[in-house]
């Protein structure tokens, strides 16, 4: 009876074991490595030889898009794709890719007449083409995408902060709080994409956001500054992220609520001048007008073909109108940069939010080499599908927060919610004032009018107030860059701008005068 | 007994080799099949084309217009999007303007399962841009207009530099953020 079984046993087994001992599809469910590839699902059979796994090559090859040659005299493969190429030798387990040698723990072979390569040499085929920080590994499985955590922003509210981490597909993640100084994100095979640095907040509650990439998950330091209450983390879809909300101390909240939120890159303004920077929100109507020379320092702009630079030109202009204001107007001035030197865009919005500004003129001029371009066009901040997906969901991101309960703190964040929406109210201011500017430069310079444009201008972006962009000339055509050159063409321009602004101001103080409210009354 | 069990080894033998040989018999059939050479990698007639629109700027520089060229059919949308963003470095044949800075060039180009393209270009796309907003404008809305046109599967448009995102090409417009096409600006 015994033996029966015994017989049996060697019976179902023999078979088994026979077909492991053949070249062939490596048996039970293990048999595949299966390739996600942005859109595309790739699976490739597994063949085993002695101890080595092996994929056929023109299987390779059609998962990498490549181009495959085989030089069956010198018994070269190669796999080329975007100009590198990986190159083989039957029997030998030297692998160049490009020129950089790797040797495999096992050769490619040929075995009927089908070339086999390494599991291995997939990998390494892939990281060629894709770099190392887009594929994620499984065991018989790797997926290819850019990196997953694709974009971290921050946000300082009045009573929290928000720090959001945008993510190609949802990973799984853990919070640590332990540390009152210290929060530690853990994101389990998260990789940052490059463009994720270190964060300098200084908001008086977080003090910086650090990223720091481990080889099997991604890990974010949160330092803490100031004085913590609750901590808030969430996954939210649509884009997949995690929003962590770092609440102030409820003591410390009510002092800090008075001052306004800020965007990304909040720190302090570097160059206000000295005696400018008081806030004027005590009596209506508008007192402070922010002027944006662009670029500087060593962001040239646009350069003409005599080698006049943009950043030159702006700011001559913007003091000029700044001037002009100063004497005739009863505003105050605010300039992002009064020199030469170098102003990142999110800072200048963020100066324009700090000092409560009335509204922000941005002075540009423009290229486009070799076209018949000239003349002088204005742009304000449009309402472009990606800026309703971004706006909706920080809406979203606010209504889990108020969801929570309606208490006095939680109003706090309604007022977030309405200075959102308020960004979107002062597109029709925007674009009234970019219609004056366009009439009034269109009376004194007496050259082309390209119009009112809209456009996702980095700078009009994070502005809390009506705010354009005006492009003065083109410096890329010699004509309009002589007169550029020119103090009296330059002041000029100043001037219409200066009528612009002051038509503006009035019109918008008698609106307030009538409704009595607020800006977009 | 005994001859019951010689039976039952001659069975369990029999089924051994009907066994074995039914995997040989499926190796031997994949072998059959087997293209005495390494067939093509991509099994795709060489002569398919398929027509595309590319978007160039007008020598006023103030819109972009559709400039009609073929490309061959490859095996991916993919593939296909790699080879409009070449036509569009290339050029326009004729009264338009290129868009893309000499140099430039693509490095990768993926799609994620939303339809956002990431279009890779190395350092010279931001290097070589001779700057303006109208100039920037129409190099960032004639990669984002070419690709969303000519594939369905492409919805928007992230522009990446040697691999990261950048706040901006030229110092204007807001790339952080993947775009949606923009086939006019021309003012109102």
């Amino acid at each position: 009876m015994s033996m029966a079984i015994n017989s049996r046993l060697i019976g179902l087994l023999a078979p088994l074991l026979f077909s492991l001992l053949l070249v062939g599809p490596a048996s039970g469910g293990t048999s595949e490595f299966i390739l996600h590839l942005e859109e595309r699902k790739v699976v490739l059979s597994i063949y085993s030889l002695g101890q080595a796994e092996y994929l056929p090559m023109t299987q390779v090859v059609e998962a990498l898009e490549g181009r495959f040659i085989w030089n069956k005299k010198e018994k070269q493969i190669s796999l080329t794709f975007a100009g590198t190429s990986l190159v083989l030798k039957e029997g030998e387990r030297q692998l160049l890719v490009g020129d950089k040698a790797f040797r495999l723990r096992h050769p490619p072979q040929v075995v009927e007449g089908r070339p086999l390569v390494p599991l291995e040499f997939l990998k390494l085929a892939l990281v060629a083409k894709y770099g190392e920080g887009q594929i994620t590994w499984e065991s018989r499985a790797a997926r290819v995408s850019p990196a997953p955590l694709r974009l971290l922003r921050y946000r300082s509210y009045p009573d929290y902060t928000r720090i959001v981490l945008e993510m190609t597909f949802p990973l799984g993640f853990s919070v640590s709080e332990a540390d009152p100084r210290r929060l530690i994100l853990e994101v389990k095979g998260g990789r940052f994409s490059p463009g994720i640095q270190r964060q300098e907040v200084g908001d008086g509650l977080v003090k910086t956001i650090e990223p720091k990439q481990e080889p099997d998950r991604a890990v974010l330091y949160v330092a803490i500054e100031g004085k913590r209450g609750p901590i808030k983390t969430f996954l939210l879809k649509d884009p997949d992220r995690i929003v962590i909300d770092i609440h102030r101390s409820p003591d410390v909240s009510a002092k800090a609520a008075e001052t306004s939120p800020k965007g990304t890159s909040s720190r302090p303004p570097p160059a206000l001048q000295p005696g400018k920077d008081a806030p004027s929100f005590t009596s209506k109507g508008l007192r402070t007008i922010v002027i944006d020379p662009g670029h500087g320092g060593k962001d040239s702009g646009a350069v003409g073909s005599s080698g006049l630079k943009e950043k030159d030109v702006v700011l001559d202009i913007g003091l000029r109108l700044k001037r002009l204001i100063e004497e005739r107007l009863p505003a105050k001035v605010v300039m992002t940069r009064s020199e030469d030197v170098f102003v990142p865009l999110e800072e200048r919005t963020s100066m324009a939010n700090q000092t409560k500004a009335d509204f922000f003129i941005s002075i540009h001029v423009n290229a486009a080499p070799r076209s018949r371009a000239v003349g002088f066009e204005t742009f304000f901040l449009s309402k472009e599908p990606s800026d309703n997906d971004a706006r909706a969901s920080a809406l979203r991101e606010n209504m889990v927060v108020s969801l929570e309960g309606v208490s006095p703190k939680e109003m706090a964040s309604l007022h977030a919610i309405l200075w959102d929406l308020a960004q979107t109210m002062y597109i029709q201011e925007s674009s009234e004032l970019a219609e004056m500017v366009q009439e009034e430069l269109d009376k004194i310079l007496k050259v082309e009018n390209r119009g009112i444009k809209t456009a996702p201008f980095f700078v009009l972006m994070g502005a809390a107030m009506p705010s354009v962009l005006v492009e003065t000339a083109f410096i890329s055509n010699p004509e309009e860059e002589r007169k550029l050159r020119d103090d009296a063409y330059r002041q000029r321009v100043a001037e219409a701008l200066y009528v612009a602004i002051s038509r503006f101001k009035a019109r918008y103080e008698r609106r307030l005068g009538m409704g009595g409210g607020g800006p977009t009354s | 007994m005994r001859s019951r069990r010689r039976w039952l080894l001659i069975f369990f033998a029999l089924l051994v080799v009907g066994v074995a040989g039914f995997f040989l018999g499926q190796e031997m059939g994949k072998k059959v099949s087997l293209p005495p050479s390494p067939p093509p990698p991509i099994a795709l007639p060489p002569e398919a084309k398929r027509a595309v629109k590319l978007f160039f700027a007008t020598v006023q520089a103030d819109s972009l217009k559709e400039e009609v060229r073929e490309i061959p059919k490859a095996a991916s949308v993919v593939e296909e999007a790699r080879e409009v963003i070449a036509e569009l470095i290339k050029g326009p044949a004729q009264d338009l303007l290129p868009t893309i800075p000499v140099g430039a060039e693509l490095k990768q180009l993926f799609i994620d399962p939303r339809g956002v393209a990431y279009v890779d270009f190395n350092r010279e796309l931001q290097d070589r841009h001779p700057g303006g907003s109208a100039g920037e404008l129409l190099t960032i809305y004639s990669i984002v207009d070419s690709l969303t046109t000519n594939f369905s599967e492409i919805k928007r448009v992230q522009i990446l530099v040697e691999g990261a995102e950048i706040p901006t090409l030229a110092g204007h417009i807001d790339t952080r953020r993947p775009l949606s096409p923009r086939l006019s600006f021309e003012g109102r």
